[in-house]
């Protein structure tokens, strides 16, 4: 399977954020949903995809190619919503959209039109006056109108109400039955990811949990609750994080399958959802 | 190139239409009173040098760059086409004024003052300059830097002041030499030569302007 995109060792230090060595592969034809919590580093990550901020070091490539030497090439194969779309305020949209249309040589005017049907987008009204999800739902039909390759959404589902979000992640779906494309989408609605991506990649504080298959999460991660005993030296090396309750010790765990066996009497395994990893590693008590 | 300014051109349709006419009509007005082309041409090219700055400003007010470098496109393609819209902005603006200066009922100014080649070229360098130094500030700063650069102006006047206090009428003298140097240069060089050189050093102005706004650019982080 062929990488839309490529992102290798990727380096980006702001004063207090470090974005520390992330990589990962969205293969074609695949959703890839890039989780983490608020603060995470997930939007940083999108805009170093774009060029939108410096690098300060690591390589991007999509399709094959380096962004920075290909840039106009490669964007003219992106499609791109931001979490929080901003256009020019004052502009009507269908100015924005004519304005937009030259850039892409696949553009499709029609599709745009039924796009913006299917939206309910108000076409002859100013950007200004759109709530939040239809603001959104026209970046999204900017994005999905020029044939792209790789979709790029930062938080698209946010400020969208359930049942667009849901039609949302079946379109998502339906595009990639071109096994050309892929996705790339990040959102700290860990249902979404539930539904509809088929790699997960987790960012906590700047840095890289994991990158895996979303089956690979459900194998391997693992949720382990019970007495103190947990905590005792063959076990605690295989934790990545602990939490203390009152009712005793919840330890987060990404080797399932090796400490099934060893499991103390009391102690219950439950598989770990890609909420309970985020949760863990935002609260949990110590990381291994 | 042409995407650019074309979709710049839709975006701010409104805005420029508001300036393009209002600024134009007050400047005719106001150049048509005066009988010396001089005055209108210095004010009139500091305000036609702040329209460009004022629409790309909006574009950061909203927020807007990010979207527009997520377009096939390079941050160098995008300052270019800025660079020539602005021009292309100037150059309209100031025919527009000028025309309307003329045409002004009551006015002092006819043709041959409004365009002749010493007035045309002054303007020109007048907007060279103030254009020149503040798209880099723009780049760099965003609205804040046109803001410096008109504090800027005004702690220039003032220092211009005290120096004038200070040491007396010879600072007026050296200044009023200036042109009359420029004179000589040209009247040696002869009116065609003159303006061939002119022109020559403002595009070289521009062309500074743009490496170092390119520069600012290239860094800048959306």
């Amino acid at each position: 399977m062929t990488a839309a995109l490529e992102v290798r060792n990727l380096r980006k230090r702001y004063k207090g954020f470090t974005l520390d060595g992330i990589s990962f592969t969205v293969p074609s034809g695949t959703i890839m949903g890039l989780v983490g919590a608020n603060g995470a580093g997930k939007t940083t990550i999108i805009k170093l995809i774009l060029n939108l901020v410096r690098r300060d070091g690591g390589a991007v490539e999509v399709f094959g190619r380096d962004l920075l030497a290909s840039e106009k090439e490669i964007k003219a194969r992106i499609g791109f919503v931001h979490e929080t779309p901003a256009f020019v305020e004052d502009a009507l949209l269908k100015d924005l959209a004519a304005a937009v249309a030259p850039f892409y040589p696949k553009w499709d005017g029609s599709l745009f039109r039924s796009l913006a049907a299917e939206f309910g987008l108000p076409l002859n009204k100013k950007f200004k006056t759109l709530s939040h999800g239809t603001k959104m739902k026209f970046s999204l039909a900017l994005a999905l109108a020029h044939g792209a390759d790789l979709l790029v959404l930062d938080e698209p589902t946010s400020g969208l109400d359930p049942v667009f979000r849901r039609e949302l992640l079946e379109r998502l779906s339906g595009i990639l039955q071109d096994e050309g494309k892929a996705v790339l989408f990040s959102t700290h609605i860990t249902t979404d990811l539930e539904k509809t991506a088929d790699y997960i990649t987790l960012i906590h504080d700047g840095a890289l949990v994991f990158s895996l298959p979303k089956h690979d999460v459900h194998d391997s991660w693992a949720v382990i609750k019970g007495g103190a005993e947990l905590l005792s030296p063959p076990l605690r090396p295989l934790f990545r994080a602990v939490r203390e309750t009152p009712y005793g010790v919840e330890a987060l765990t990404s080797a399932a399958e090796k400490i099934k066996a060893g499991l103390p009497a009391g102690a219950v395994l439950d598989r770990a959802s890609v909420e309970d990893i985020m949760l863990f590693f935002e609260e949990g008590t110590s990381h291994a | 190139m042409l995407k650019h300014i074309l979709k710049d051109l839709r975006f701010h349709r409104r805005f420029l239409l508001t300036f393009g006419v209002f600024y134009p009509i007050y400047l005719g007005f106001f150049g048509s009173r005066l009988s010396t082309p001089t005055v209108a041409a210095i004010i009139g090219a500091f305000l036609y040098a702040l329209v460009p700055i004022m629409v790309f400003s909006r574009e950061d007010k909203f927020k807007a760059v990010g979207f527009s470098l997520s377009l096939p496109t390079t941050r160098r393609e995008m300052l270019c086409s800025r660079y020539v819209l602005s021009w292309i902005m100037m150059v309209v603006l100031y025919l527009a004024g000028s025309l309307l200066m003329i045409a002004m009922p009551g006015g002092k100014l006819g043709p041959a003052k409004v365009f002749g080649l010493q007035t045309v070229l002054l303007t020109l360098a007048m907007m060279t300059l103030i254009y020149a130094a503040l798209m880099p500030l723009f780049i760099r700063f965003g609205m804040v830097g046109l803001m410096v650069f008109l504090v800027a102006m005004q702690v220039l006047g003032v220092v211009f002041m005290l120096l004038r206090m200070a040491i007396g009428k010879s600072i007026i003298n050296a200044i009023r030499a200036l042109p009359r140097l420029i004179g000589s240069a040209a009247a040696a060089l002869g009116p065609a030569g003159a303006a061939a050189v002119v022109i020559v050093l403002l595009v070289a102005v521009n062309m500074i302007s743009f490496v170092i706004s390119a520069h600012l650019f290239a860094r800048k982080e959306f």
